[in-house]
């Protein structure tokens, strides 16, 4: 048989980087294959898919080496942001567009499209805006459009990276419902899941290389599981400091590293806040369905605390009350003891830091290097230069000085954005899914430095829908959830995987 | 969503409006903008069903430009100016190309402009779903704005001039937005926007005979109705 793709001797270099970012990657992918790229984020995996995809160097900018056959007629592609995929105003448009350009007669597609959209499900959004939809809903459109192609080949790049643990359950569902004879190229971070859809893994070396793999996760990158990543250190003996008295496991024995919170000065306290949405049409006085009813919350010098809810809960509309986003009609918020409506805009916005969902929102500057700088400018040159590659070093971003915030990775943003937020000191730090996008390995490297903030004595809040990486990470875990917070039960451990 | 209230094809009001405008545009009289004012209105009737509560506030609002126009003309007359018509010209002018423009705007869903671009007058596909997703993309920098303002705000301590934030804010925007864009064309490569021979389109947006007679009419009209004002001696020509 034929393979629908061949790769021998590949190399790719992206425009105005100095070193490949692939090289001498051999592969040969056959009809039915459904493989796993796998790799630490920035290795290439995603060039890889999009060079197999055949639209690098087509319209990515870059220099390709080696022999590159591409065998297959019809090839669709579900990317990672779900946004950004969306090119018309329905979602049966939506699902056709591929159709459409390949001059399909429009009732057959018609007809193709519904049966996609009831095989997944969401026939009921036929006539809905995609961007109207949640995010997983707008991913399992997208995939609905690379189905109702009938692809030789579909190429997935981490298409649940911004999706919570239920909505990518429902993407990988969906995956059931491919023919036999489609061939799938995946890169994703859930190994485990991904071990359900894939018969081989290849991983991308750090040297731009392909190799066999397999799907067990390696300390860095795992299938999303707690417990994978635990076994991982384990067999190493290289967790990170604060791994020990975190690693939840279900015994009931306390470890003599757990922290009493209570007698820590309170950073944030939240008091009776509540929150209703103003009725269609109505004065704000005038208030429709309750989103939360009389919170109370406390973030403690030195303490992170995670909330945890499903999407809609109002994880992000409580983020923006405290941040003064949206107003306080009800309840009380203090910041180092000051209640937010009563002081200056000046005092409130220097108690705290806010970094957004998108980490691009926080972005002023055209390299690394000055983004970094704008924070140093109230101390001397030389010191500030000092500084600033201190602060690049320590946040892993020395050899990105140069890049342009918005062509770092996802997990490089994140960290830059860290890394800005960590030279501006401030007692509290609210973050809004800071996991977004990220692979395991980033994420790892995220738990650090957000220690790192609370060991300066920092309080940090975080919403995420992560709730492995809330349990791992924070001191306290709050839920979110029909408009009540309720604290999660933590089990301290004394087992440890080292 | 806005959905599409128009009865005629959105290329085929565009070109009845655009009759109904050029008048206007050439005179300086009070009598052509009430007469095309009234035309328009009509046109609207017969093009499509609009939402009268959101063209009277919208109009309203937008004349408001018209009004100050107006006192601006009766408060300083120019020399040997009657500023009062002067004013009462200029605001009926104003407001008629306000209500024309608004009526085209509230009657035609954008994208079946753009539809009917593509279909009925072969803008390029690729050109064309660029336009879409740039549509798209406009509540997205709505949203993406009050983040960005907001975040900068915390990150600078809300300290600074309020223009240097705004441009701060404009450029990560447009940065981000440039982003966007390139992300949203590959989807579009990736699904083939370019590989395309003969493209079809399951919503389909067609010039029929009824949208031929219907702007022959526009034509005649707005001819006629010219010519009558013409002959009445009322008509005033001035440009700007």
């Amino acid at each position: 048989m034929n393979p629908l793709i061949r790769l021998n001797q590949v190399g790719f270099r992206y425009r105005g980087a100095k070193a490949p970012i692939l090289r001498g990657v051999n592969l040969i992918i056959r009809r039915g294959d459904r493989i796993l790229l796998r790799g630490r984020s920035g290795s290439g995996k995603s060039s890889l898919l999009l060079i197999l995809a055949g639209l690098a160097p087509e319209y990515v900018t870059g220099e390709i080496w080696g022999e590159r056959e591409l065998g297959y007629h019809r090839r669709a592609v579900v990317l990672q942001n779900p946004e950004a995929q969306v090119v018309t105003p329905t979602v049966e448009e939506e699902v056709a567009f591929a159709l459409e350009n390949q001059g399909k007669d429009p009732v057959w597609i018609r007809r193709r499209v519904r049966q996609t959209l009831e095989a997944l499900g969401i026939a009921h959004l036929s006539a809905r805006h995609p961007l109207s939809l949640s995010g997983g809903e707008c991913q399992r459109v997208s995939l609905a459009a690379a189905i109702a192609m009938e692809p030789d080949v579909l190429f997935l790049d981490e298409p649940t990276s911004y999706l919570d643990e239920d909505s990518s359950q429902k993407f990988f569902q969906a995956l059931e419902l491919l023919h036999p004879e489609t061939s799938l190229v995946m890169v994703e971070h859930r190994l485990e899941a991904a071990s359900r859809v894939c018969q081989k893994a290849f991983r991308v070396q750090e040297d731009g290389s392909l190799l066999e793999s397999d799907f067990t996760p390696e300390q860095g990158e795992s299938g999303g599981s707690y417990g994978e990543i635990a076994m991982a250190w384990g067999r190493k003996g290289d967790a990170p400091a604060g791994w020990k008295h975190r690693l939840k496991v279900g015994t009931s024995k306390r470890s003599k590293d757990f922290k009493d919170w209570t007698g820590r000065v309170p950073i944030l306290t939240i008091e009776g806040l509540s929150h209703q949405w103003p009725q269609n049409g109505k004065q704000p006085s005038e208030m429709g369905t309750v989103l939360f009813h009389d919170l109370h919350l406390t973030v403690r010098a030195g303490e992170m605390v995670a909330l945890l809810g499903p999407s809609g809960a109002g994880k992000t509309t409580l983020l923006g009350k405290i941040s003064g986003r949206l107003p306080i009609e009800k309840g009380r918020v203090f910041i180092e003891g000051k209640d937010i409506v009563t002081i200056s805009k000046e005092t409130f916005y220097s108690l705290f830091m806010l970094i957004p969902q998108n980490p691009e929102h926080m972005f002023l500057s055209e390299t690394v290097r000055e983004e970094l700088s704008t924070v140093q400018k109230s101390i001397d040159r030389a010191d500030a230069q000092l500084e600033m590659e201190r602060i690049a070093e320590r946040f892993g971003l020395t050899h990105r000085l140069e890049a342009h915030p918005f062509r770092l990775s996802e997990g490089e943003k994140r960290r830059l954005n860290l890394a800005v937020a960590f030279q501006i000191k401030r007692p509290l730090y609210l973050l809004d899914e800071p996991t977004y996008g990220l692979d395991e390995h980033a994420k790892i490297l995220l738990r650090k430095d957000l220690q790192s903030l609370t060991e300066e004595g920092a309080g940090v809040l975080f919403v995420t829908h992560d709730k492995g990486f809330a349990e791992t990470t924070a001191d306290t875990v709050y839920t979110l959830k029909d408009g009540q917070l309720i604290r999660e039960v933590k089990h301290e451990p004394i087992c440890c995987p080292a | 969503m806005n959905r599409s209230a128009a009865r005629r094809n959105p290329l085929a009001i565009l070109l009845v409006t655009l009759f109904l405008l050029i008048p206007v545009l050439l005179s300086f009289d009070p009598i052509t903008p009430v007469v095309f004012f009234c035309l328009g209105i009509v046109n609207l009737a017969i093009a499509g069903r609009v939402n009268i509560q959101k063209y009277l506030l919208t109009v309203g609002i937008l004349s408001g430009v018209g009004v100050g126009l107006f006192l601006l003309n009766v408060l300083f007359p120019a020399n040997g100016m009657n500023g009062f018509q002067r004013g009462v010209t200029v605001f009926l002018r104003s407001t008629t190309l306000v209500s024309l423009s608004v009526g085209y705007i509230l009657l035609v869903d954008p994208y079946d402009l753009i539809r009917s671009l593509m279909q009925n007058l072969r803008l390029s596909p690729r050109i064309g779903f660029a336009l879409f997703a740039g549509w798209n993309v406009i509540p997205l920098l709505k949203r993406d704005l009050e983040i960005i303002r907001h975040t900068h705000a915390v990150r600078f301590g809300g300290v600074g001039k309020p223009f240097k934030g705004f441009l701060r804010g404009a450029v990560t925007l447009l940065s981000g937005a440039v982003r966007h864009g390139e992300r949203v064309s590959l989807s579009m490569a990736a699904r083939g926007i370019d590989e395309m021979n003969n493209r079809t389109f399951i919503k389909t947006i067609q010039w029929t005979w009824k949208d031929t007679i219907y702007c022959f009419m526009g034509f005649g009209v707005t001819v006629g109705a010219f010519l009558l004002i013409l002959q009445s001696g009322q008509f005033v020509f001035e440009l700007g």
